[in-house]
């Protein structure tokens, strides 16, 4: 009797507990926090989001920006890596041209900018499957193509022929090769063409201040085909920007570089930041990384502008205290306090203006000493009208190329000589006179070495300066030149930089090394 | 009253009966072991019931007074069955004593369900309560450490409360190697959730029992694939109570760090280390560089000498380690029973201090097992475990790490004058920095405020049924519960513009995770003449939720300690936080059928659907078999009369079983989020002053992702001779992963960081191995020593990788087909280069001169493919972190009251890839050196032809992944020492206690190896696994302890 009051128990806790367990839903868990792919990008909305991933990737934490610097400014004869001798130390070897294929720090650019080609990849990619107006969607995607067209300019003239990627590529299609640099070419041309078609700076209006712009699209478009020596096709480009009458050269060269100075009448495109006080940061890193490793001062010392550098300014340039800082120099901290600046692991003893933070910004939330408000400066109209100024001259159009290249040296000659943020300044501007004497060479060989000049002093220090040196093929003998106390000797394999050998080496052999590494 | 009378008149006859006797009459006898003939000194032979006994002497005679008619005579002796006598006026007895074994009756819990040692057909391993009291461990796995062939116990760290690694026959994947255990029946994976398996005090440990090849682990399914450990805790029995205190004091010391470099010679290898960089870039200066010229290229240089000038010395170790740190626990255990209930409660206590000031670990547990027989037919009881844990700072291992690269010419504190002593962030204002980098390690210390409670729980109640005669019902509803809180607190202060935090942080992390898990089965067990039958039907769910939150905010008013809470703090509030759901469901049977003691067949097979895996792929079957062929009870054997082989027994089985730990829970479907992947930053953006938020594809999700399967055949041989004084268990097993789940490092260009990669069945593994435990226990006189040597090896190799068979390189680890899992890869080392000339004469075929950029006192690497340069192609495997063979060897001696306990455990060729020198290496320039690299540099011709010269210039990449990093990794380890000694019953009597005993000892007392580095223990912890063997030179260092202990049973 017992027994079966106990199986009659048994059989009733089995049927519950079937019950229970095996409904067809218990084995169905859905990601949690997320959503999955297959729900999402479905409108122009979530599209937009999609695009607004490629920006952010331009600008978090380390990143592309900081290869910029790296590889733009050390990695030519602009710029020691400073900071203390362990710190970065395979910067080091890329600062003077003696990296080799395990360098740590010659794949940063690499894995950067195919993580901004890749999502930009996918909102190209997703834009024919959403939904909505077909204006609006080649918007996105035009801001899209921008993004990548610059990433490849990178690749291509780091590294030469690089896998092209112009899809969203699954798991199983990785098999790429390395395109020829042609083809690399090619496709940030007809990107970048597309990309013109954005809206003006004008017509984005101030809600759409930082947009990829159709000016942002035609200077980098006529850069790149003056990277081409297509001249002609880079003089109608330039042309379009200039005579947009949407961009203007500031008055004050130092203007352009302080808080104010962002996204001012000059900025072509800027890679913006905002220090946000609910959200944690959209801060960048690239300031407290160059500014002195002073006691003091805030910053890790990289990027410390090299003598030659220095040499390369004319005699009152008044753009020289707005490049570089000097030991002595002094900048108030508060009220009560001052900031002697010291330049500690400097080998030249200057430090980097251009990214120097006075401490009247540096407050806010995020007190975290890396982390401030500094939008980088990707380009600005004055290189474009340097650029277009060198496309004039190779088409032998002298004087519009004195026109342009007049303005800007109008622009340096009219910069207040005090800088506003320091107490004093250790350097003493000469007073030549004239100052900054107008150029009138019309010699193509001078005006061009004249353009070269002026494009370095203006550009200092702003990431341009390696690619400016390989596109004009005078990297060798200027980094034999101004490096010369650290020996430096350029091998012709080290134009380029060393393909990541985890690339190589996950690909089995697919992705070549560059010849010589 | 009669009867009484009666009693009394007993009484007196017999004791005039005795009184009356003849004095001289008596028995005398020998006594020997019954299978060597030897006669046995020193039994204890008594008559129950009296006073009367005598003991055997040298040579085994004893002479006792006769007893009376029809008393029983007791023999008895340790580690020998005790033999009684019925005593019929015998004037001689010869007795053969019969050593005492468990081994043919012992049971093995086997999963839902136990079985006869001698029934067993898969190999598993079985390590008993005695054997873990004696290694004064303080969690399971140390507990197993060297005990059990096959199975690979590492430490991870030295600091207090970490939790070592453990692997079963070799590595079955590059994914989650971790096996599972279960406790009690509940199953508990530590890779998944907060789970830690501290929380399991090992005083409470009955038996644990290791599943280690596929028959035995596949009643496990897709959990068992790594291996699965059954953990049985201690239970009451029937008796009166008895209560027992245990308690254990240790002192510790760390064991070695390397030596650093004195004043002096620090002085000189930066200056060494520059001169040398110069001379490289200047090729042709003859001359001595002068000083200046130096520090104008290296600044740190001159903020070297400068300090130098100062003419202090910090001797860093010093500062930041602390002696003899103390080491206690406790333990109280109640238990005993009536017939109807059976109760055991135990509460331990535990304490470690830390070498370094602030770290430490404290555990509190508490269990209570009780069980009921209600009725005939019915058991019901439960099982639980309750521990509340803390640890302080040990989640990582930065002081002594920072201590060994410390600026040794920074003073340790701030002139007295320089700080105020009233001020509130004194105690943080008051270390010195350092003028050429590097972080004042006591900094460190004062900054570290991380502390991790846990409170987790472990348990479950069960019922059995006795539906009929031989039909068992069981169920059984396991509960595991984990809280986990870690808090953390970063003051603000302000030493210079590098070291200060502006703001103070208030850091928090709540996690919880709980999960049920019920599991019915029905067991069917029947014995029919020859045939015994077991057979086993089962189904179960489980159902786990994991969630945490992490939240930040900063700015709390001062750093008052109160005041470290979030409503404190005003600024830049941070929260992140999720949940997850895992469920299961299973269908399990098995059958185990024995013959005739002969012929032993087990088949079982279990079925498992998980959430993890999408639709179509959710289930996965395991099915495997095995049999064994007891040959010694066999007729035709018996008939040998080989009677110095006491047992043979033949195992083979073959089975599948399944992985399903992936580390993410939803790989079959792609997520779009707002958080990029690449660096875990927010994708959000900037435009017009306005922020916008982001989404992008986050991970990427392999629809068809199923169970990672492995498949593995086992042959074993259990021998025993001498009625089993001497035993022999070996096993050969050939384990296949396939299906292998893996995140496969994609190139860059597809534009997947690392840590996106999506998870793929990626590949196969093969691991192919041998164990074997061979075990001996005997006696001369009173001493009885128990010797057992345990050895196992494992080759691993990788037989095939998806997307083309493409190599997997992580760091200096290479996987790829036909090589172990994450061997070294890199550049083969052939010597120094001692001249130029020397450099000029090391050609290719074709004449070009192969390392033009080297010098002097550069590493010259071996060309190894003959052609014109040296470059990726010359790499080649150069080393591997898996050992070649682990042992142990155990020896215990009791000597009357006394015993001894000696244990070792080692490895033996692995090797070990010291990454932390190639770091000292690459960061010439700023911080303390090692001695050993310092003075064995290179330094001019003929002075070394291993070790490159030091230069801030590596123009010849002399620091690539090479041999040169590479080091034999083994060691053998003296890993535990006890002497104890067991208080005499008499003067447990005095003491009024029933048992006594009490202990001293050590751990980790001696260490042979070659290994230079901090310890050679850092082996296979390193995880990820692809990045195994590495050593980074920044653990907590291994201690060295000396204790003593007390158990006292009332």
């Amino acid at each position: 009797m017992k027994r079966i009051f106990y199986t009659g128990i048994f059989f009733l806790i089995i049927l519950v507990l079937l019950n229970v367990s095996c409904k067809k839903e218990f084995l169905d868990q859905k990601p949690t926090s997320a959503l999955t792919e297959a729900d999402y990008f479905k409108n122009i909305g979530e599209l937009e989001t999609g695009l607004i991933a490629c920006y952010a990737a331009l600008g978090p934490l380390v990143g592309f920006e900081t290869d910029l610097w790296g590889c733009g400014d050390i990695g030519s004869d602009d710029a020691d890596k400073g900071s203390t001798a362990d710190d970065q130390y395979d910067l080091t070897d890329i600062s003077y041209s003696r990296q080799n294929s395990t360098n740590s720090w010659s794949p940063g650019l690499w894995w950067d900018c195919y993580l901004i080609i890749a999502k930009c990849n996918k909102v190209i990619e997703k834009s024919s499957v959403v939904a909505g107006d077909t204006l609006e969607k080649r918007k996105i995607v035009n801001q899209a193509k921008y993004l990548r067209a610059i990433c490849y300019y990178h690749l291509v003239t780091s590294y030469g022929d690089v896998p092209l990627v112009n899809k969203f590529l699954n798991p199983d299609e990785l098999n790429l090769k390395r395109a020829p640099v042609a083809d690399v070419w090619r496709q940030i041309e007809s990107d970048l063409i597309e990309a013109t078609d954005l809206p003006s700076k004008s017509e984005w209006g101030d809600k759409g201040i930082g947009r990829v712009t159709s000016g942002a699209a035609l200077s980098m478009l006529g850069k790149v085909y003056l990277t081409e020596e297509k001249y002609e096709l880079a003089n109608n480009a330039f042309y379009q920007v200039v005579n947009s009458g949407l961009y203007s050269l500031e008055d004050d060269f130092g203007f352009i570089f302080r808080h104010n100075g962002q996204n001012c009448d000059e900025s072509i495109f800027e890679i913006q930041h905002k220090n946000e006080i609910a959200n944690g940061s959209l801060c960048s890193w690239t300031s407290s990384f160059r500014m002195p490793r002073d006691n003091g001062a805030g910053g890790w010392g990289f990027d410390t502008p090299t003598q030659d550098l220095f040499n390369e300014f004319e005699e009152g340039d008044p753009r020289i205290i707005y490049t570089f800082m000097f030991r002595g120099d002094v900048f108030p901290i508060d009220e009560n306090n001052n900031y002697t600046v010291e330049n500690s692991y400097s080998l030249s003893g200057f430090g980097c203006r251009k990214a120097w933070i006075p401490w009247s910004q540096r407050s806010g939330v995020n007190a975290d000493f890396n982390n401030w408000e500094i939008n980088w400066r990707y380009m600005r109209y004055a290189e474009v009208l340097l650029l277009y100024a060198e496309s004039l001259n190779e088409m032998n159009k002298p004087d519009s190329a004195l026109t342009l290249l007049n303005m800007v040296r109008e622009r340096a000659r009219k910069t207040p000589t005090t800088d506003p943020e320091r107490i004093s300044c250790s350097f003493t501007l000469a007073r030549p006179n004239p100052l900054l004497p107008v150029v009138t060479t019309t010699d193509q060989t001078l005006l061009k070495h004249a353009i070269w000049h002026e494009q370095r002093v203006e550009l200092a220090i702003e990431g341009l300066r390696r690619n400016y040196l390989l596109r004009t093929g005078r990297f060798k003998e200027r980094m034999e030149i101004a490096k010369q106390y650290a020996g430096v000797l350029v091998q012709s394999y080290q134009l380029l930089l060393p393909v990541p050998i985890q690339e190589i080496n996950v690909s089995n052999g697919l992705i070549t090394q560059n010849p010589g590494y | 009253m009669k009867s009484t009378t009666l009693l009394l008149f007993l009484f007196l006859t017999c004791n005039l009966v005795a009184r009356s006797a003849p004095q001289e009459k008596t028995v005398t006898g020998t006594v020997k072991d019954a299978i060597t003939g030897e006669p046995i000194p020193g039994v204890y032979i008594s008559v129950e019931g009296t006073q009367t006994g005598t003991v055997t002497d040298s040579g085994g005679n004893f002479i006792l007074s006769a007893p009376g008619k029809g008393a029983i005579i007791v023999f008895s002796f340790i580690g020998y069955d005790r033999q009684t006598v019925f005593y019929d006026n015998q004037i001689v007895i010869d007795i053969k004593l019969v050593q005492y074994t468990e081994f043919l009756s012992e049971v093995v819990v086997t999963g839902y369900g136990t079985q006869k040692k001698s029934d067993l057909t898969g190999s598993i391993s079985q390590v008993k309560a005695k054997d873990i009291e004696k290694s004064s461990a303080i969690n399971v796995e140390e507990a197993l450490q060297g005990k059990i062939p096959g199975l690979v116990v590492t430490s991870t760290s030295g600091a207090p409360g970490s939790e070592p690694v453990v692997r079963i026959r070799g590595i079955g994947t590059v994914n989650n190697n971790n096996p599972v255990y279960v406790i009690d029946g509940v199953l508990v994976d530590p890779s998944q959730g907060e789970f830690n398996l501290n929380f399991l005090n090992p005083n409470d440990i009955s038996s644990i029992e290791v599943l280690k090849d596929a028959s035995a682990q596949a009643i496990y399914g897709s959990r068992g694939a790594n291996g699965v450990i059954l953990i049985s805790t201690k239970k009451g029995s029937e008796g009166e109570p008895t209560l027992t205190f245990n308690t254990t004091f240790g002192f510790r010391n760390i064991i070695k760090l390397p030596a650093v470099l004195n004043r002096e010679d620090f002085k000189d290898y930066m200056i060494t280390c520059s001169k040398n960089g110069y001379l490289r870039t200047h090729p042709g200066y003859d001359s001595e560089v002068p000083l200046d010229t130096l520090i104008s290229l290296n600044p740190t240089l001159g903020y070297v000498l400068d300090e130098y000038n100062k003419n202090i010395y910090t001797d860093w170790y010093n500062e930041v380690i602390r002696k003899n740190v103390m080491n206690q626990n406790y333990n109280l255990t109640v238990k005993g029973g009536t017939k109807y209930a059976h109760y055991l409660a135990d509460i331990g206590y535990l304490n470690e201090d830390g070498a370094v000031n602030k770290f430490s670990y404290k555990r509190y547990s508490l269990r209570i097992n009780t069980d009921f027989n209600v009725g005939k037919y019915v058991t019901v009881g439960e099982n639980l475990g309750l521990t509340y844990d803390k640890r302080q700072n040990n989640d990582y291992n930065g002081p002594i790490g920072s201590a060994m690269g410390a600026d040794p010419l920074m003073p340790a504190y701030q002139p007295k004058d320089s700080v105020n002593v009233n001020d509130m962030n004194y105690i943080y204002d008051r270390y010195a920095v350092s003028e050429i980098g590097g972080a004042n390690p006591l900094l460190d210390i004062e900054l570290a405020n991380w502390v991790q409670s846990r409170l987790m729980l472990v348990g479950n109640l069960f019922g059995e049924i006795t539906l009929l005669k031989d039909l068992k019902f069981r169920t059984s509803l396991g509960l595991t519960g984990v809280y986990n809180h870690t808090s953390d607190y970063s003051p603000q202060f302000y030493i210079s513009s590098r070291y200060n935090h502006p703001v103070s942080t208030v850091s928090e992390h709540n996690g919880l995770s709980y999960g049920w898990l019920l599991e019915n089965t029905l067991t069917y067990a029947k014995k029919l003449g020859f045939h015994s039958l077991t057979a086993l039907l089962g189904f179960t769910s489980e159902y786990s939720d994991n969630s945490y939150s992490n939240a930040s905010k900063q700015g709390t008013p001062g750093n008052y300690p109160e005041l470290r809470t979030f409503d404190a703090a005003t600024l830049n509030p941070n929260l992140t936080g999720t949940f997850s759901v895992i469920t299961m469901m299973s269908y399990l049977g098995r059958l185990n059928y024995a013959f005739h003691d002969r012929y032993l067949l087990t088949a079982s097979v279990r079925s498992d659907g998980s959430s993890k895996f999408g639709i179509g792929h959710k289930w996965g079957t395991f099915p495997s078999f095995s049999l064994g062929w007891n040959v010694s009870n066999e007729d035709f054997f018996r008939n040998l009369k080989l009677d110095f082989i006491s047992n043979i027994k033949i195992r083979g089985g073959w089975g599948q079983i399944g992985n399903s730990s992936l580390p993410v829970n939803y790989a079959y479907v792609s997520q779009v989020s707002s958080n990029a992947p690449d660096w875990g930053y927010p994708t959000r953006y900037v435009f017009g002053g306005q922020v916008y938020q982001g989404y992008t594809v986050s991970t990427i999700g392999t629809p068809g992702i199923t169970w990672e399967t492995t498949q593995q055949t086992n042959i074993g041989i259990d021998l025993a001779f001498f009625r089993n004084a001497l035993s022999l268990t070996a096993d050969y097993y050939i384990k296949d992963t396939k299906d292998m789940l893996l995140q496969v490092p994609l190139p860059a260009y597809s534009g997947y960081s690392s840590s996106a990669s999506p998870y793929i069945n990626a590949g196969s593994v093969r691991n192919k191995g041998i164990e074997l435990i061979v075990g001996y226990t005997a006696k001369t006189g009173d001493l009885t020593y128990t010797a057992s040597v345990n050895g196992s090896a494992f080759r691993n190799r990788v037989t095939r990788l998806e997307m083309g068979n493409k190599p997997i390189d992580i760091a200096f680890s290479r996987t790829e087909v036909g090589k172990s899992i994450g061997y070294y890869r890199g550049w083969a080392v052939d010597g120094i280069f001692q001249t130029e000339e020397d450099v000029q004469k090391y050609k290719g075929p074709d004449g070009t001169v192969l390392q033009p950029n080297a010098h002097a006192g550069d590493i010259r690497f071996k060309n190894l493919n003959n052609d014109e340069t040296i470059n990726d192609a010359d790499q080649t495997m150069i080393g591997s972190p898996w050992p070649k063979l682990t042992y142990g060897f155990n020896i215990i001696l009791g000597y009357k009251a006394f015993d001894l306990t000696l244990f070792f455990q080692g490895s033996y060729g692995n090797d070990i890839f010291d990454i932390g020198m190639w770091r000292h290496m690459n960061f010439i320039g700023s911080g303390q050196e090692f001695e050993y690299i310092f003075k064995n540099a290179w330094n001019g011709s003929g002075s070394s032809n291993s070790n490159p010269l030091l230069s801030t210039v590596d123009v010849n990449n002399n620091y690539r992944a090479s041999t040169y990093f590479v080091e034999d990794g083994s060691y053998l380890r003296l890993k535990n020492l006890q002497i104890g000694y067991n208080i005499p019953k008499r003067i447990c009597g005095k003491l009024k206690i029933s048992n006594g005993r009490i202990w001293t000892g050590g751990t980790n007392l001696l260490t042979f190896t070659k290994y230079r580095g901090i310890d050679p223990e850092v082996g296979a912890n390193s995880t990820p696994l692809l990045e195994a063997g590495y050593d980074w030179n920044n653990m907590f260092p291994q201690s060295r302890e000396i204790s003593v202990g007390l158990t006292v049973t009332f």
